[in-house]
């Protein structure tokens, strides 16, 4: 390869030019002498003709590449020699792009890995699952076996589709039954998902095979938490759900197919009737997830699949309303909270303003330095150095800078990432989500550093090289302040800064209010140390309400005497959710016609475990409970909206709708023996609605949750408690333990401090770049002005006047900014409005407090600076010149 | 300079020495002359610019160069045309006709303008 001989063989290359130059001169000798010249005549006009065989060479060289690279060798070089003679700046700088770059990069790879590449399963961009919607609601997103057939079989635009039964599946341990989320699988499932176990093996096909052994596989979480990640017990026979079945493989951390929601995943081939055995649910919904066609889009599928829904209409009208809606959602794109998408899409925004924020600090620093190079420049120019040799000069600089600001903010991005991973909300993102700083991200990294090399080495490249070379050589570099257009240019950046600034701030502090709003709810209870559980019954016993009063107050009576525990009740839901909804009819009174009433079943000890507060009459007595009594303790709102000024007391109420529960008394008349103050019953953020609490002894149908207060960590008597469960009886799983106050954490204050902990970093990042951006303009505006103050010094300006002089220019930029950031953010709140609550989107006070902070945070900024030039000698100064 | 030579256009130099060399290999005093006979003495060509676009052309692949024997038995570079090169050519050209329409369809519209 010549060209690469040429780089490394630099003699050659010469030596090849020479000789080629040689010949031509020769050649045009020969000729001319063919011509009657002289030889000297012949020779001279040669050389004419050619213009001089050492300029010729030298345009050679310049039009080769070589050079050229020679030529950025160079300039690299003499970007490094520079910035480390200004190292101060540099540092700045490249911690300025760092902190831009990083958090850029940091939030980009938390979209890639959440919102663009959540899952690890083969071609996953077509992989959709289907739903019904019928008016706004979901109405199904799971549908019968039959319905699944046919879709599978009679679609036209799916490679092809596997299904999905969730369940709960029943261990059998040495110590007691345990209870977890399963999933029943078509056996095509793994297939298709393309994901390599951990150990052992897949489902297959014949797995489902009528008459194989029954096998299952686990997920990586359960094998950690339920067998400390022993690869022994690969190949062990262990009983689920009354049935042995031998697990044959564990799946990666990654692998969570089914919403997340599976520990287990059981072969299962679905026909027309077939029944998951001991699946446990009544229904037999498949969640149903295809493979679309290449290049079917999503809609199409629903259209094709719509069909089909026409036809299942009468056979399942609950699935199928006559309004219904079918549709197709990819997998990639739909499986992110909503909400937490625009979060996402917030944060974006918010480090794209961070990063500006940098470019145009770092773009600050360098036309301030470009200003005391001018001279250089210049020189430089009328040495020979054209336009762009000196703008490449300059932007190879800017390009150092930024290539170091990318390898730090890189790291950065890298650190960062661990918090904001520690912070995002559960179950807002798939859990095959694995958020890390990938190569994508590397190479996101890399474009922002491009962009910024650009974008903060431009501006100053042009300004340098665009002066009149002449009157700069002329009038003294650092007399020439009266470049106008300049000090704007520089003025701009800094309002521009404090504009972003100011709308950074504000959204985090709106978040701030949020989060304060929520954690001032008064819930009406006690939420810390209050732990629950579901008791999930073996099938077959415990049918009647007389069972399953014993029962419960055997499990009560036993979970009350572990040590520690301070009350305990059976209930049929927890706050600050209530999940059961009546209509109540009061004698004399207008029938209601929607189902407006919370209803709670419960044991006597509720009141007690949740601190509820008693307001009239009595709560619940044991016997009460123990004999059904038709008696109902009700809230404050309760009591308010039907009796409004009257007592409620003693009258008497009617359920019009809850006939149909199992062991419900004919007798539907309630007598009201209490009124209890008001507990959130519909999530923080609503106001409690009317609520009424029974005797739980009153149907066989209630759900069998245990609250149990504690006066030590709840979860430590966790293992206690499954101990008197099981000397209840071995079968009786303690399923999904909780605490109410990891609830309240988890479903109401982790979204809020989610946006709170991310904006408001951002936000603190940009006021100290602000801070650093507004004391370099002013302290390079002092340099510059040193000679103008020292006049004023001279001619007897007092120290005050210098200070309110200069405060003047930087207080006049900031307020600017300020004023123009409150007026952006009146109109860009509304993009964070959805995750606002209990405050306005544009808040006086927040708006007020911002504004003071900036403006304090300004203030400080330029009274460094401004201090120094109070303390010019005036007799310096003017020597200066 | 004399009367009637103009200045090459910027870039035209690089399609005349691509179009000499399509005709066949040549070296660097070749085409010099060549240029000045087929442009019969119009254009002003520094022989001494020549070289830097010759190196150029090579720098792209649109001209492969070799060391062989001269009509004089000296050895000499020439250069040919590569498949890159001769693409590069009848582009410019193109290009050159489209602008020579444009010129003059502009100088006519004058004339009857006036």
């Amino acid at each position: 390869m010549r060209w690469l001989r040429r780089l490394f063989h630099k003699p050659w290359a010469e030596r090849e030019l020479d000789q080629e130059l040689r010949f031509h001169l020769e050649q045009q000798i020969l000729d001319n002498l063919a011509a009657d010249m002289s030889p000297e005549d012949a020779r001279r006009d040669a050389l004419i003709k050619l213009g001089g065989i050492e300029r010729v060479k030298e345009e050679v060289r310049g039009a080769r590449w070589e050079t050229q690279l020679e030529n950025f060798v160079r300039d690299f070089r003499y970007a490094l020699r520079n910035l480390r003679n200004d190292l101060r700046l540099a540092l700045t700088a490249i911690l300025t792009l760092a902190l831009g770059i990083g958090s850029t990069t940091m939030i980009f790879s938390v979209i890639d890995c959440v919102l663009l590449h959540p899952f690890p399963y083969k071609s996953v961009d077509r992989l959709a699952s289907i739903s019904v919607l019928a008016g706004d609601q979901q109405r199904a997103w799971r549908f019968p076996v039959a319905a699944f057939v046919d879709f599978k079989e009679q679609n036209h635009t799916f490679d092809d589709m596997f299904g999905l039964v969730f369940g709960n599946v029943r261990y059998a341990g040495a110590d007691g039954t345990d209870e977890f989320f399963g999933g029943w699988v078509t056996p095509d499932a793994f297939a298709f998902l393309g994901i390599k176990p951990l150990l052992g093996r897949g489902i297959t096909e014949e797995d489902a095979n009528p008459g194989s052994p029954p096998v299952f596989v686990m997920s990586y979480r359960l094998w950690t938490a339920q067998f400390h990640r022993d690869p022994k017990i690969l190949g062990a026979t262990v009983i689920l759900n009354g049935t042995p079945m031998t697990l044959v493989g564990i799946m990666p951390p990654r692998f969570r197919f089914g919403e997340g929601l599976c520990e287990v995943w059981i072969p299962l081939r679905l026909a027309r009737g077939t029944i998951p055995p001991g699946s446990g649910i009544e229904q037999n919904e498949v969640w149903t997830v295809g493979h679309l066609k290449p290049g079917v889009s999503p809609e199409t599928a629903a259209a094709d699949l719509a069909i089909i829904g026409k036809h299942l209409e009468k056979t399942y009208p609950l699935y199928f309303p006559p309004d219904f809606r079918l549709t197709v959602n990819g997998f990639n794109g739909d499986s992110v909270e909503y909400y937490f998408r625009e979060i996402l899409f917030v944060l974006i925004a918010a480090v794209a303003l961070l990063l500006l924020i940098a470019c145009s600090n770092v773009a600050n620093l360098l036309l301030a330095r470009a200003t005391t190079r001018e001279k250089e420049m210049v020189i430089r120019s009328a040495l020979g150095a054209t336009r762009s040799r000196l703008i490449r000069q300059l932007l190879v600089e800017s390009f150092v800078l930024a290539a170091a600001g990318c390898a730090l903010g890189y790291a950065l991005a890298r650190f960062g990432l661990k918090g904001v991973v520690a912070v995002i909300p559960e179950r807002t993102v798939p859990s095959e989500a694995a958020i890390s700083l990938n190569a994508t991200a590397l190479l996101f990294a890399l474009i922002i550093t491009g962009f910024t090399a650009v974008v903060c080495g431009l501006t100053p490249a042009l300004y340098a090289v665009r002066r009149d070379l002449q009157s700069s050589l002329t009038a003294s570099g650092k007399n020439a302040t009266a470049d106008f257009r300049h000090g704007r240019l520089r003025s701009g950046l800094v309002i521009a800064e404090v504009t972003f600034s100011i709308v950074l701030l504000i959204g985090s502090g709106l978040m701030m209010r949020t989060l304060l709003a929520l954690k001032q709810v008064d819930v009406g209870f006690n939420p810390t140390n209050v732990l629950y559980a579901r008791l999930s019954l073996p099938e077959g016993r415990y049918k009647n309400v007389e069972q399953k009063r014993v029962l419960t107050q055997n499990i009560l009576a036993g979970i009350e005497r572990i040590p520690g525990v301070l009350a305990a009740a059976d209930a049929s839901t927890s706050p600050p959710y209530t999940w059961g909804w009546t209509t109540v009819v009061v004698r004399g009174k207008p029938q209601p016609t929607n189902r407006n009433t919370a209803f709670v079943t419960c044991s006597e000890g509720y009141f007690q475990t949740l601190e509820r507060h008693l307001l009239r009459g009595r709560l619940l007595s044991r016997s009460d409970v123990g004999d059904a009594r038709r008696v109902a303790v009700v809230n404050q709102t309760f009591a308010r909206d039907h009796f409004n000024n009257e007592d409620a007391i003693g009258q008497s109420i009617r359920f019009s709708d809850l006939e149909t529960l199992s062991d419900w008394p004919r007798d539907p008349d309630f007598e009201i023996i209490g009124v209890i103050g008001d507990a959130q019953n519909s999530g923080l953020q609503e106001p409690p609605r009317p609520e009424v609490y029974l005797p739980y002894t009153l149907t066989a149908d209630n759900q069998n949750s245990i609250l149990v207060r504690t006066t030590v960590n709840p979860y430590s008597i966790l293992p206690t408690m499954r101990r008197e469960v099981a000397a209840v009886d071995p079968e009786i799983a303690l399923a999904d333990p909780g605490t109410i106050e990891r609830d309240l954490e988890h479903s109401y204050y982790a979204s809020p401090k989610f946006t709170f902990v991310t904006l408001c970093t951002f936000a603190a990042v940009a006021l100290l770049l602000v801070a650093v951006g507004v004391f370099s303009v002013i302290s390079y505006t002092v340099v510059q002005q040193t000679h103008e103050i020292g006049i004023r010094m001279a001619l007897g300006a007092e120290q005050a006047e210098i200070l309110r002089m200069v405060l003047k220019k930087g207080m006049g930029l900031i307020m600017t900014g300020v004023i123009i950031g409150l007026f952006a953010s009146y109109f860009l709140t509304r993009f964070l409005a959805s995750q606002i609550w209990g405050i306005s989107p544009t808040d006086p006070s927040t708006f007020g407090a911002v504004a003071m902070l900036a403006i304090l945070t300004g203030v400080i900024a330029c009274l460094l600076p401004a201090r120094r030039a109070t303390r010019v000698d005036p007799l310096i100064a003017l020597r200066y010149e | 300079m004399n009367e009637g030579q103009i200045e090459l256009l910027r870039g035209t130099l690089d399609m005349l020495v691509l179009k000499i060399v399509a005709l066949g290999p040549s070296h660097g005093y070749a085409i010099a002359q060549r240029l000045q006979q087929i442009s019969k003495d119009f254009f002003q060509v520094h022989q001494g610019s020549l070289y830097p676009a010759l190196h150029r052309l090579e720098d792209r692949g649109w001209l492969r160069a070799e060391w062989k024997e001269s009509e004089t038995g000296r050895e000499a570079k020439f250069y040919s045309l590569t498949k890159k090169g001769r693409r590069q050519m009848e582009e410019e050209a193109r290009n050159w006709d489209r602008l020579c329409d444009a010129v003059a369809l502009v100088l006519s519209a004058q004339e009857m303008a006036s």
